[in-house]
């Protein structure tokens, strides 16, 4: 009996410590949408992630003009093959500069999807959005945050 | 000895029960900024509409400045007046976005000499003046020539007219 406990021991150990590794998560980059000379009627901005690096551009075909910003990066390190990577990225935010506010939406499918690690290279997480200028938006540094939930399992 | 081996087992049982559940899981904080600058347009008078120096004759004339396709000096399109020197109006237009500005442009503008009774009408100006909408650039020369029809009368007073002309660029 003692030594069949010693072996399922054994085991055990073996198979916890292969399971509970567990994946490094760590924010690259912030979200910035750029200096941006807006339309007095107001724009939509994005930064489509989808497929890796993009930077921001006028979407709506209006007058504003933008210039710099990227997207955000947040990087996963992998402990083995085969975990999956969920992510949730919220639905919209608000970035605001004291009462005035903007909205950034349309994060989720201009961002990197759910994946599966195919080996234990870093993976980055590319996030982008949308966001929308208002007529006569005062101009300014707009700034806010988001909470991306992140959760990995192993296969 | 089954104390310990059932410890073994419990532990056993609650490993398997949270190894294949989540393992790792995070939440960021990810910082979202912009720089909103705000869109400007600015006009200004470069020179003002000049119908030149108009010599009457004995039959209403109109002396006429086509400027809808840029610069243009005073013509007379009717009558049997003439005219010398002139030129038409010019309006210089700056803006921090490309752009395409709406222009209005007054029906008619009146000018007089200073004296009750003597005056003479513009007219046509939107005709004979930069079409709108405009497309206009930043950092480029966006220009708006304004120009019109002016009726002089046969029996019109000598002197110099003055009058202004009130252009609005909207985007």
């Amino acid at each position: 009996m003692i030594s069949i406990i010693s072996k399922l021991k054994f085991f055990f150990i073996i198979f916890y410590a292969s399971s509970a590794l567990c994946a490094d998560i760590t924010k690259i980059s912030d979200i910035d949408f750029g200096n941006i000379t807006a339309s007095p009627f107001g724009d939509i901005i994005q930064i489509n992630a989808l497929s890796g690096d993009s930077y921001p551009f006028v979407a709506s075909g209006g007058y504003s003009s933008v210039s710099g910003g990227s997207w955000g990066t947040i990087r996963v390190e992998p402990d083995q093959p085969g975990q999956t990577v969920n992510i949730n990225y919220p639905v919209s935010f608000v970035i605001s500069k004291g009462a005035d506010e903007m909205t950034v939406s349309q994060i989720s499918i201009n961002s990197t999807q759910n994946f599966i690690t195919e080996n234990t290279d870093p993976v980055d997480i590319n996030i982008g959005g949308v966001l929308t200028i208002k007529n006569s938006q005062a101009a300014g540094n707009y700034s806010g945050s988001a909470v991306v939930n992140i959760i990995i399992n192993n296969p | 000895m089954k104390i310990k081996f059932n410890l073994f087992i419990i532990s056993l049982f609650i490993s398997l029960l949270l190894l294949p559940g989540i393992l790792s899981a995070a939440s960021v904080n990810l910082n979202a900024t912009a720089t909103i600058e705000a869109a400007t347009l600015n006009a200004s008078q470069s020179n003002g509409i000049d119908f030149g120096t108009i010599i009457i004759s004995n039959q209403d004339s109109t002396v006429s400045i086509d400027a809808s396709g840029g610069g243009a000096t005073p013509a007379v399109t009717s009558g049997n007046a003439s005219v010398t020197g002139g030129t038409s109006g010019l309006i210089d237009v700056t803006t921090n976005i490309d752009a395409n500005v709406t222009i209005t442009y007054p029906g008619t503008v009146i000018i007089d000499d200073g004296v009750p009774g003597n005056t003479m009408d513009i007219s046509n100006i939107t005709s004979n003046s930069t079409s709108s909408p405009l497309s206009i650039t930043a950092g480029g020369t966006n220009e708006v020539h304004i120009g019109g029809d002016l009726a002089v009368t046969a029996s019109q007073t000598s002197g110099t007219y003055t009058g202004t002309i009130t252009i609005d660029i909207n985007y």
